[in-house]
């Protein structure tokens, strides 16, 4: 099976948008639940990572033992989706006066019908309007018309999102070659290596990977590249590995 | 030709010999593999640290070609093991439904198991630490049989691999702690306080209990 590209920015921005996060430790839980005692079945949990969804009440919506970004980014949006009631724009997005602000918010929430809506109401053309355009068409799946979005626009954001449109679509090559147009950053080093790791080319993404590390060795992409290589059994700069600890 | 050996792992690994013999092949065999180092051979034993994860297969195939067979119902093991499965392209639900049989099948071998990373080829590090030695076979073993569990399910995973790490080396590499390292999440660490916010601004509420034992 080939998988989706890595999406834990947008995991990122769908919790901090549109749910309240919570990280406790399991001894904390055991010895002192406090106010999460109300969420149903914690009291059964023993072992550690797990994850609960619940309504604000403590009805339990999803419980997992662990779980990778693109499948609890799947369940996150369908937990959403059939609780409308829990779904609506956070603060964050209602204080953004510019059309495309609330734009760009609501895609980072995966929130396809309010993106749909503020797209309605805009009459401008810009390239950032197509630059998300695109991206609301990457994440319906609509490889072809994401790219049209795209046609004709220069410029990092728009080769970086022609980047992510070719990976959801899974066309390697066009992707690597989308990459190339680009400048060598620490984000552009570490999707080349994502690139061959995702085509199961492990060696290269290891080199690959290795020289994004050699480059920017405290650049977050970096830190997840070195992350990348201890996933395979390999171990990256050290020095990066440390400061994982 | 010695045809098999014993190897007990730890940050420092031995490798006990089944039988009689020079074991200076066996270690040159061994420090070929990346990790192995400070390598000592004895009376029908061999010794080498481990500075990163030593993967057995890299092991195995290394001191195959030197002429060696790894036995595994006396290749012995200890604390710590990052042992990867690969769960044949099912979905990621269905690697951590079938955890739930690996898991305590591991744990039932005497020790701490739990889930290290799910990468997104659906191969699944689990860190296991057992209390004692713990044989390769015995491994193999309860992955065979738990997943005879998963099969009914209609799910299956396989042993890709099993690697020995340095104690005190990186750990704690899960996901979430991912999260935290890209910056991203909001965690709110008083429960009172979050739960008061979900109520407040009626939002749905995303928990994550972690550990660090």
């Amino acid at each position: 099976m080939r998988a989706v590209p890595l999406s834990e920015n947008d995991l990122i921005d769908l919790l901090n948008l549109r749910f309240v996060a919570i990280s406790f430790d399991l001894k904390s839980v055991q010895t002192n639940p406090g106010a999460l005692r109300r969420i149903e079945k914690l009291d059964k949990c023993f072992s550690a990572p797990q994850i609960f969804v619940a309504k604000p009440s403590g009805k339990l919506l999803y419980h997992t033992l662990m779980a990778g970004a693109p499948s609890l980014i799947k369940t996150l949006r369908c937990v959403l989706s059939k609780n409308p009631e829990l779904n609506h724009p956070s603060a964050e997005e209602e204080k953004a006066p510019a059309a495309l602000d609330r734009l760009e918010l609501a895609l980072r929430a995966m929130d396809r019908k309010l993106a749909e809506t503020i797209i309605a109401g805009i009459q401008e053309k810009s390239a950032r309007l197509q630059i998300l355009r695109a991206r609301l068409a990457r994440r319906l799946g609509n490889t072809e018309e994401a790219l049209q979005h795209l046609d004709g626009l220069d410029g990092v954001d728009a080769g970086l999102e022609r980047v992510a449109v070719q990976m959801g679509g899974r066309n390697w090559t066009d992707a690597e070659a989308a990459l190339v147009k680009l400048e060598a950053t620490p984000q552009v080093r570490y999707l080349r290596g994502l690139i061959a790791y995702l085509q199961r080319d492990d060696d290269r993404a290891v080199d690959l990977w290795s020289k994004a590390i050699a480059a920017a060795p405290d650049d977050p992409w970096s830190l997840r590249a070195s992350w990348k290589m201890f996933a395979l059994g390999m171990i990256g700069d050290s020095h990066v590995t440390e400061s994982l600890r | 030709m010695l045809t098999s050996l014993t190897l007990l792992a730890a940050a420092t690994v031995t490798l006990g010999l089944r039988a009689d013999g020079d074991t200076w092949d066996a270690a040159k065999a061994a420090r070929a593999v990346p990790g192995v180092e400070n390598t000592q051979s004895g009376e029908g034993e061999l010794r080498f640290d481990v500075n990163k994860p030593v993967s057995m297969a890299a092991l195995r195939e290394s001191l195959g070609l030197a002429g060696w067979k790894l036995d595994e119902k006396r290749t012995t093991l200890r604390a710590p093991l990052s042992i990867r499965v690969d769960g044949r392209g099912a979905d990621a639900t269905a690697i951590l439904d079938t955890n739930l049989w690996l898991l305590p099948a591991l744990r039932a071998l005497g020790g701490e198991a739990k889930i290290e990373d799910l990468d997104p080829r659906m191969c699944l590090r689990i860190r296991f630490s057992p209390q004692d030695g713990v044989t390769f076979r015995q491994i193999r073993d309860v992955v065979e049989k738990s997943k005879a569990f998963a099969l009914r399910e209609g799910r299956a995973y396989d042993l890709v691999d099993v690697s020995v790490l340095p104690e005190g080396g990186p750990d704690s590499l899960r996901w979430e702690r991912l999260l935290e390292l890209t910056g991203g999440v909001k965690w709110e660490t008083d429960p009172e306080a979050a739960i008061a916010r979900a109520e407040k601004e009626n939002r749905p509420i995303f928990l994550m209990i972690t550990s660090d034992c």
